[in-house]
């Protein structure tokens, strides 16, 4: 599929669920913008990004260099955020934090994203035994509370980011696959699918072509729940010690490094708290002003 | 078809997913890069222990049949052996489920409590100021993670204030209640901000029901509609929305236990990632697996009950 290809697949699919399918493709990111939530939403997960990706320049200093002699100092002129226990700058470390929320996010969320849609697909288009594995796989992960199933991949693998964004994706794959096969079960009957199969349209191009731009969206709206699901998963695990491991300025492990200061050092866990805060909300808003859209 | 045959089926569609969860358990153990027995004895174990550790595992064995040991095994109410605390891990995990199941319990009583009222009064002030903040505070209120809220209100009421014991369980009923209190209104508090959404939506459709435009005309005060009719019919979904999060209610326990050094199943999960015991982490996830699916099963049955339309299909 070359390039046009993909980028069609989605704007075709955002066009045709928010409107007729020759409205141009801006006019639904006015639709996007115009509603408040995913406009405050994106605007927040915006400047996530921009500062994730920018943090070596943004942040005022290295975030594992430590000064011992700087240790546990107040949020002042020199230190906005203060310092924590190694004198290490915490604004630094919470900037440097963003960046790998928005890995957690676009690799986690990201993989699960596809396999699922892919895995919904096969199941939704040729259901028959295909359908029954996938679903009845789909079914057993997700008998697993989230957290517990993502700790025990933790333990088989390892401590550390890397596993920690696999261990994500195995997980939560599941529940795209099943939004993406209800879709297509219903959508496989309608006319224009029954069009495309008349025609003679190799399978590929009828689940690529028409069946994934008309059931993708959905997804796009689960995905951005999804990322703020995660970034909580995430920080819970590096906070209990099996996800992200010090000195790596996650901001759960943060939080499990201020954790014991909070008496004398109440801003070490509280600025990255605030980050993980920031980019829930974040990504609430914009899966709440999609689904708002989605609904109308 | 009658609810018993509904009930029936509804079991047999669980045998395969539960024999799946059952592998997906049993292999937790094969999926560990490199030597199970070294990861779990660590590089200095000597080649004897090691081998009886294997043999205890029964990891000598070909895969099918251990597989089959596992599940006979399973058969008999045997987890096998913690290799930390060298007991069995089922006495190990029922002597722990008391405590996981009182902060899961008195979690949703949490949650009852907090969001009928509040999505009522949500209802009743749609669009208006009342809504905005029932909105705009369970959107906070989900957005800050557990294990933060669990360090914040320790260091303020159990701490600073000295209301609430800082850590452990207690001894008698009202005593593990009051140990229970402050984790469990966390885990209410999030669990309110699931629920207050759905509980809404559903009141509002309620509300625009024609015997509610009947019971208006009949002259019923707000009060009469509201708590006779839009509450009574919002409890049901309260009640599913409680069953399908239980699996998120499970997981966060373990956070939470952690923080409050509560002696339940979910902090000795966390132990036992820690210190490589692999046999008990099978078994506690397991448990864990094995409890969402009678609750899901729980749930459909209920609701089958209630509106049998959905068996009679």
């Amino acid at each position: 599929m070359n390039n046009r290809n993909a980028g069609s697949v989605i704007s075709r699919s955002i066009n045709l669920l928010f409107g007729d399918e020759n409205i141009a493709r801006w006019e639904t990111v006015k639709k996007i913008i115009r509603n408040p939530n995913s406009r405050i939403g994106l605007i927040m997960i915006g400047i996530l990004t921009l500062v994730g990706i920018f943090a070596p320049f943004i942040a005022p200093y290295d975030p594992y260099q430590q000064v011992l002699t700087e240790s546990l100092e107040p949020p002042g002129l020199s230190h906005l955020f203060g310092t924590d226990l190694y004198g290490r700058d915490v604004m630094s470390r919470v900037i440097h934090g963003a960046w790998i929320a928005v890995k957690i996010c676009v690799i986690g969320v990201g993989i699960a994203f596809i396999v699922g849609n892919l895995a919904g697909a096969l199941s939704g288009y040729y259901e028959g035994w295909i359908d029954t594995i996938i679903m009845r796989i789909v079914d057993s992960i997700m008998a697993f509370p989230f957290l517990v199933l993502v700790i025990a991949i933790m333990a088989i693998f390892g401590p550390g980011l890397k596993n920690l964004y696999f261990a994500i994706a195995i997980v939560s794959w599941c529940q795209y696959a099943r939004i993406v096969r209800s879709r297509y079960l219903s959508e496989k009957e309608e006319d224009y699918v029954r069009a495309a199969e008349a025609v003679g349209f190799s399978d590929k191009r009828i689940i690529f072509g028409h069946l994934m731009p008309n059931s993708i969206a959905p997804t796009i709206v689960y995905a951005s729940l999804d990322c703020a699901l995660v970034i909580l998963v995430a920080a819970s695990l590096s906070f209990v010690g099996v996800g992200a491991q010090p000195p790596i300025p996650e901001w759960g492990a943060q939080i499990a490094e201020g954790r014991q200061l909070l008496q004398v050092g109440w801003w070490i866990a509280t600025f990255p708290a605030l980050g993980i805060m920031y980019t829930v909300i974040g990504f609430s808003l914009i899966g709440d002003g999609l689904r708002d859209m989605l609904e109308k | 078809m009658s609810l018993e045959r509904y009930a029936l089926r509804r079991f047999l569609e669980m045998i395969p997913v539960l024999f799946i969860v059952l592998f997906i358990v049993f292999l937790m153990l094969h999926f560990i890069p490199g030597d199970p027995a070294k990861n779990i004895l660590g590089i200095m174990a000597t080649p004897e222990r090691l081998e009886q550790l294997r043999k205890s595992l029964g990891l000598n064995e070909p895969l099918h049949k251990q597989f089959y040991v596992f599940l006979t095994q399973l058969a008999r109410g045997s987890l096998g052996t913690s290799i930390r605390y060298k007991a069995p891990i089922t006495e190990l995990i029922f002597s722990r489920l008391r405590v996981t199941l009182s902060l899961v319990f008195m979690s949703a009583v949490f949650c009852v409590i907090i969001s009928l009222p509040l999505s009522l009064w949500a209802t009743k002030h749609r669009g208006k100021f009342p809504d905005y903040v029932a909105r705009i505070s369970s959107l906070f209120v989900f957005s800050m993670p557990e294990f933060w809220t669990g360090l914040l209100f320790l260091n303020i009421f159990a701490l600073r204030l000295g209301w609430f014991p800082t850590r452990g369980w207690g001894s008698g009923l009202l005593d593990n209640i009051y140990h229970l209190f402050l984790p469990s209104f966390i885990l209410g508090l999030f669990l309110t901000a699931l629920v207050t959404r759905t509980l809404r939506s559903d009141m509002i459709e309620v509300l625009q029901k024609e015997y509610i435009r009947t019971a208006r005309t009949y002259g019923f005060s707000d009060r009469t509609i509201y708590l006779k009719y839009v509450l009574k019919n919002a409890l049901l979904p309260t009640i599913t929305v409680l069953g399908l999060n239980l699996g998120w209610l499970l997981g966060s326990s373990v956070v939470i236990e952690t923080v409050f050094s509560l002696p339940g199943i979910g902090a000795m999960l966390l132990d036992a990632v820690i210190v490589r015991d692999y046999p008990l982490i099978q078994g506690i996830s397991l448990v864990f697996a094995l409890a969402i699916m009678l609750n899901n099963y729980i749930v459909d049955i209920i609701y089958g009950l209630i509106d049998p339309r959905i068996y009679r299909s």
